[in-house]
């Protein structure tokens, strides 16, 4: 029996389409209703919060997970990622209102002290502390846009996609931190255990994401 | 006013209890293998600590400043204490040495942990060359792990060895970057690097396949086919070896991509797991070098253990160790001791209550999860669980434990 944590939320879908594509069982997944613990076959899924999942691998309850890079930057948690699925992708963003985004290109004392809303307040701090840039750290659990808006933070850093919420809100993309996309993490114990599994999922995700990992 | 800084503990009761017992079972184990135990100092010197510690946990030593004006540390690593105490306490023709200890190391928690201080077990052997000691200590690691009741536990060999010669050739650039994608485990990390850096073609095969070189035996005669000349997998292969012939072929695997968090080891490393944890309770490895930097020259192997963590799936029994609760009745306090301390030589343990009321006393033997309870005044114990009772003389002599 293997335990897979998944995230919950719009990133289930997601993630049922990579179950597929590596040929688990998943079909329970797409109605769960209020079960957060399903077995099909020999895979166990538990689904927890996103920002959860990485502490389900970590603490022994899951042998593999599917996780947003995001949460797992966030969450900092060492885990072994074994492969990027390239599904979800979007892009980690400094954003703001165009009188921010120009204080920007000037030297950085400019910016010192500045608020930033956020839904990930560890991955804010290192960005800024590493650039020696110190922040106000606005920690939000969702709707970051509204909070320039409503004079709380002066920018934000969040996931963006299309960038039609931050445009409808009048932000702008200021610098990009990172791009983000779905990953396949396992617990150190399971990369020795379930070797065999993990190069097959490996190979299954195509050339760029799993080569030539063969078990044996 | 709060007791302890965050992330700090004091522990009592049964969880203390349990440490205790497993700390006495470890030593136990290596002290019946002419190992002597350790109590390394709390504090070590930041800048001999930072000079050998890798930069993970550099950042999370927590620094202070020492009477004599001098910046310490709490002991983030007692590898390093144990081999400064034998480097200044040990002439060379004193070795073999054999320590072992059980003791709080102190780093700055990581995501998502949230203490500063862990115990950690651990045993170092140094100055023994060949193989002989590196088989001995794992023996002995995966034997505590038994005693300790560590279900479903075995230990990962590689070789860091492997690694670096495979890296040899590299700008220093991207052997570093790739060092630290497998340092972080991200196998992604790792193949980008590969395919940005200018790598030779001889390189490119072996690199991108040494995350696949795990699993069992069978990995070394994969790995001969795949590695170059200069990688050898010897050491690892002899250490396993000798392992499964002991007995122990079930519990080793062998990964030749195992990179450990310490930058100090210089040959075979290895880490512990158990069925319960997704992560290693601990690991460790040949340190030759770490042992050169102390001005002692030879082989040294040791290894740690997260004490935290092997308590939690473990099979130690969190039952009180005083096996009975005593009450004077119409006893003196010297005549009830003397008798207490007739029971304790039948390797019964025993807790005094020195409350007036009967009553009161198998109330609290009660509380405190107590299946015994006697009256030093009579010749009799009761078993609480059910009211029965037997003679004390009767119940000394019966083989009953727990």
């Amino acid at each position: 029996m293997i335990n897979i944590a998944l995230p919950t939320g719009r990133m289930l879908q997601e993630c049922i389409g990579i179950l597929d594509q590596l040929g688990l069982p998943c079909s329970g997944l797409a109605k769960p209703g209020r079960s957060l613990v399903i077995t099909e076959k020999n895979c166990r899924y538990l689904l927890a919060k996103p920002m959860d999942v990485p502490a389900y691998v970590h603490y022994g309850a899951a042998d593999m997970a599917l996780a947003g890079s995001d949460v797992l930057m966030e969450r900092n948690v060492p885990l072994v990622e074994i492969a990027d699925t390239g599904a979800g992708r979007c892009r980690l963003v400094v954003a703001g209102p165009e009188n921010v985004s120009s204080r920007f290109s000037h030297p950085w004392c400019r910016i010192n002290g500045l608020r930033v809303a956020t839904k990930y307040p560890n991955l804010t701090s290192s960005y800024f502390s590493c650039q020696g840039i110190g922040m106000e750290i606005i920690h939000l659990h969702g709707s970051v846009e509204l909070a320039p808006l409503l004079g709380i933070s002066d920018c934000i850093l969040d996931i963006v996609q299309s960038g039609e919420t931050l445009r409808a809100n009048g932000l702008t993309v200021i610098e990009e931190v990172a791009q983000v996309s779905m990953r396949v993490v396992a617990s150190r114990r399971y990369t020795h255990q379930g070797w065999e599994m993990i190069s097959s999922i490996m190979n299954k995700l195509g050339p760029w994401k799993g080569r030539s990992y063969h078990a044996g | 006013m709060r007791g302890l800084p965050c992330g700090f503990r004091s522990i009592g009761g049964i969880p203390a209890e349990r440490i205790e017992r497993a700390r006495q079972s470890f030593f136990r184990v290596f002290t019946s293998h002419g190992y002597s135990v350790l109590l390394p100092s709390a504090v070590q010197l930041f800048g001999s600590c930072w000079e050998r510690l890798s930069d993970e946990i550099r950042n999370r030593m927590i620094s202070l400043g020492t009477p004599s004006g001098e910046t310490g540390c709490l002991s983030p690593d007692i590898t390093l204490a144990s081999v400064s105490f034998l480097s200044a306490h040990y002439a060379p023709e004193e070795r073999p040495l054999r320590i072992c200890y059980g003791e709080r190391v102190f780093r700055s928690p990581s995501a998502p942990d949230n203490t500063a201080d862990t115990f950690q077990l651990g045993a170092e052997l140094l100055g023994w060359d060949g193989e002989g000691a590196d088989v001995e200590l794992l023996t002995l690691l995966l034997r505590a792990l038994d005693v300790l009741g560590v279900e479903e536990s075995f230990v990962v060999i590689g070789d860091v060895t492997i690694l670096s010669s495979l890296l040899a050739g590299l700008p220093e650039q991207t052997a570093s970057a790739l060092r630290n994608a497998l340092a972080r485990q991200s196998f992604p990390a790792f193949r980008e690097i590969m395919e940005r850096a200018p790598l030779p073609e001889s390189l490119r095969s072996p690199l991108n396949e040494l995350p696949s070189l795990r699993g069992g035996m069978e990995v070394l005669k994969k790995a001969s086919r795949i590695l170059p000349r200069g990688c050898s997998t010897e050491g690892v292969g002899k250490l396993a070896g000798a392992l499964c012939s002991s007995g122990f072929e079930e519990r080793v695997l062998i990964d030749l991509s195992l990179a450990r968090e310490l930058d100090y080891y210089s040959g075979p490393v290895f880490e512990v797991f158990c069925g319960k944890h997704g992560k290693p309770l601990g690991g460790g490895g040949r340190y030759d070098g770490l042992l050169s930097s102390f001005g002692m020259m030879g082989q040294a192997i040791g290894f740690s253990l997260n004490l935290d963590l092997i308590l939690e799936p473990s099979g130690i029994s969190p039952a009180r160790s005083s096996t009975v609760m005593a009450w004077p009745g119409k006893l003196q306090p010297d005549k009830a001791l003397s008798i207490a301390e007739c029971i304790t030589e039948f390797n019964r343990t025993i807790e005094m209550s020195w409350v007036k009321q009967r009553h009161r006393s198998i109330e609290l033997a009660r509380r405190r999860n107590y299946r015994w309870w006697t009256d030093l005044s009579e010749d009799h114990v009761y078993d609480l669980t059910d009211g029965s009772r037997r003679e004390r003389e009767e119940w000394l002599k019966e083989g009953w434990s727990g």
